[in-house]
């Protein structure tokens, strides 16, 4: 697999045959996606579109925000996910008393060796699920997007790279508001999805009962991957290809959010404090191309632009305090912007 | 001739006297506490010497017990002598007090040419109404009725008088527009457009991209991408879907639930697949897929315009 993922394309000078052949070695390449998928499916029940999210932050390279009520199988999700792929993974829980320290590691004196030695924290590790990341203050809070920004982190006098891959899966709990420091726009910017899960269905919360009760040991995911298969698997979504036409249909909305006027959506200016920033641009692009990818295809289509769309965006639309009165939400925004947007 | 002249002194000192001779007098010198009475101010001066008089002004009160109810604008008449040559200049202020005893009226100053001429003070007893200690006591009186001229109740109903006039007003328009209305020959009828069918506005426009016959020039992209814009139109218009903001997926998707047959939904389906795959992943259709994929769409069209007709 691996050699038939280091193979570059100049996507400039594409031509039909060489999207042909691409797509065909992107299917091939991708088939590592319904392992995964199969052995995530056997300890997680429902919760296709959180799978899928988190599969599109590993693939592009991007951190993820999500927003759900406790007990809706985050941990659970991201702990799978790192079994399939026999990663490292950390679990933290941010609360008002964390230091930067505490994440990043520290200085210790070695009393035996008369000299100060690095102790690593918990952020060096390929996955880490940042638990109620809005429960820290704002130090710690910086300490581990910077962390995500630069993929690494300075203890005393020297720089350490953090481990490829590293996926950060950071928790909010919308409900609980009080004595939280939420993250302001320009941190929460560098996430590259925020997903907002909901509750299982009927049937599913039946399922979900049922495996948790019966007797015996509990299924556990098996590894199917490897990480240097997610390496490759990340360089190959780079090269899925992305049309022109593409191109401008996520301009158009990511200016739709930031000049709603000029699309027709003059009622959406006194509601949208900020758009989309290019950083917005990129993010779909990227995750369109990750989604793409998943669904073993080597072009992007406008299907996989609306996909991520919301994930991309939600997060990155300020609303004003006249949206806010009316309870009007980023997601209305975006449904109406998607629906206003001509499809290329 | 020492006599003479002191004679003839005493007489002009008292002509001139009387040329100059301000008073201060009042209707009645009782007063019951709170009644009103007038005052007179007034100067006599002979027409005969040049005369400039300054007539004092005054605000609401007269001293702090005496207050003016009234100024009555001043009078020019002869004076009440009979003498031809000596005017006199009155003026009457309605006065009130509220304080009992005697009360002062101090001299009044009137300036005349370069000099000031004062009247004689006044002394007005003000009386405290008797009370009838035998009588028992009785209720506070009523309130007592004022006769209101027209004026007064205009004054006070002037706003609703308005708002009825602007009804009228209103009304009185209306009238005269709907009678206008009425009286005018109505406007011819503007032509009516001629709704063309969403399906024959789509073959033509298939007919026209035939004739254009860009896939074989080489323009597969433009081809496809007129194509698919063809059947957007039409699915827009046929069926109102906003075609053009929806994906091939979701249209098709969306179609599903108009009850066309499945067959014209895969057709239309499968054209705009290889549509999409010229579009989006420079896939080169061959002839025949680009000759297919038009009759697709134009199959699509007549099938479900049938529908409609019958």
């Amino acid at each position: 697999m691996e050699q038939e993922m280091t193979g570059m394309t100049d996507i400039g000078t594409l031509q039909s045959s060489d999207i042909r052949a691409l797509n065909e070695r992107i299917e091939r390449a991708s088939a590592f996606i319904d392992m995964v998928n199969l052995e995530m499916g056997k300890v997680i029940i429902g919760q296709h579109d959180m799978v899928e999210k988190l599969m599109i932050g590993l693939l592009a390279n991007g951190h993820i925000l999500l927003e759900g009520v406790p007990g809706l199988a985050k941990t659970l999700a991201i702990k799978s996910l790192s079994e399939t792929a026999s990663v490292q993974f950390s679990r933290i829980q941010f609360t008002p008393d964390l230091l930067p320290a505490d994440l990043v590691g520290t200085m210790i004196y070695n009393q035996k060796k008369e000299e100060f030695t690095v102790k690593k924290g918990p952020l060096f590790a390929n996955f880490i699920l940042a638990d109620e990341i809005n429960r820290a203050p704002a130090k710690v809070q910086s300490a581990l997007l910077e962390a995500m920004q630069e993929k690494q982190v300075t203890i005393g006098p020297e720089t350490f790279k953090l481990p490829e891959p590293f996926l950060v899966l950071a928790t909010q709990n919308p409900v609980e508001q009080e004595g939280t420091y939420p993250l302001p726009e320009a941190q929460v910017d560098r996430f590259l999805l925020k997903v907002v899960i909901g509750y299982p269905s009927r049937e599913e919360e039946k399922k979900i009962i049922r495996s948790n009760i019966a007797a015996g040991e509990s299924q556990k995911p098996q590894q199917v991957i490897t990480q240097e298969d997610i390496i490759a698997a990340r360089k190959m979504v780079r090269e899925v290809y992305m049309d022109e036409k593409i191109e401008q249909y996520i301009v158009d909305i990511v200016f739709a959010s930031r000049n709603p006027e000029e699309y027709g959506l003059g009622h959406l200016s006194n509601l949208i404090a900020f758009g989309g920033s290019p950083r917005a641009s990129i993010g779909m692009a990227m995750a369109a191309k990750a989604y793409a990818f998943i669904n073993h295809r080597g072009f992007v289509i406008p299907e996989d632009v609306r996909a991520v769309c919301m994930d991309v965006m939600r997060h990155r639309i300020g609303l004003t305090f006249e949206a806010e009165a009316e309870n009007i939400t980023q997601e209305q925004i975006i449904t109406e912007i998607l629906n206003k947007v001509e499809v290329p | 001739m020492l006599k003479y002249i002191l004679t003839s002194a005493v007489f002009f000192a008292a002509f001139l006297g009387v040329a100059q001779n301000a008073f201060l007098e009042s209707d009645t010198n009782r007063l019951d506490l709170g009644k009103q009475t007038y005052l007179t101010i007034a100067l006599e001066y002979s027409i005969d010497s040049e005369h400039r008089v300054v007539w004092p002004t005054y605000n609401d009160t007269l001293t702090a017990a005496i207050e003016i109810l009234k100024v009555l604008p001043t009078d020019t008449s002869l004076a009440d002598n009979g003498n031809d040559h000596i005017f006199k200049i009155s003026q009457r202020l309605l006065i009130t007090c509220f304080d009992t005893g005697l009360v002062v009226i101090p001299p009044v100053k009137i300036g005349f040419n370069d000099s000031v001429v004062e009247t004689n003070p006044l002394l007005i007893t003000m009386i405290s109404p008797r009370v009838d200690e035998k009588d028992n006591l009785r209720d506070i009186a009523d309130i007592r009725e004022v006769n209101l001229n027209f004026i007064d109740w205009l004054k006070k109903n002037w706003m609703w008088v308005a708002l009825g006039l602007v009804i009228l007003g209103v009304i009185y328009f209306f009238y005269r527009h709907v009678r206008i209305t009425e009286m005018e020959p109505s406007a011819p009828a503007a032509p009516k457009k001629e709704i063309i069918p969403a399906h024959i506005t789509a073959l033509e426009a298939l007919k026209k991209l035939k004739e254009k016959e860009k896939w074989q020039r080489g323009l597969l992209k433009e081809y496809h991408t007129e194509l698919s814009d063809i059947a957007r139109t039409y699915v827009e218009d046929r069926f109102g879907l906003m075609a053009h903001e929806r994906t091939s997926k979701e249209i098709i998707n969306d179609l599903k639930r108009y009850g066309i047959s499945s067959d014209s939904v895969i057709t239309l389906s499968a054209a705009l697949q290889v549509a999409d795959m010229a579009k989006f992943a420079k896939y080169k259709p061959l002839p025949e897929e680009n000759e297919n994929a038009w009759l697709q769409i134009s199959a699509f069209i007549e099938k479900t315009a049938e529908v409609t007709q019958s």
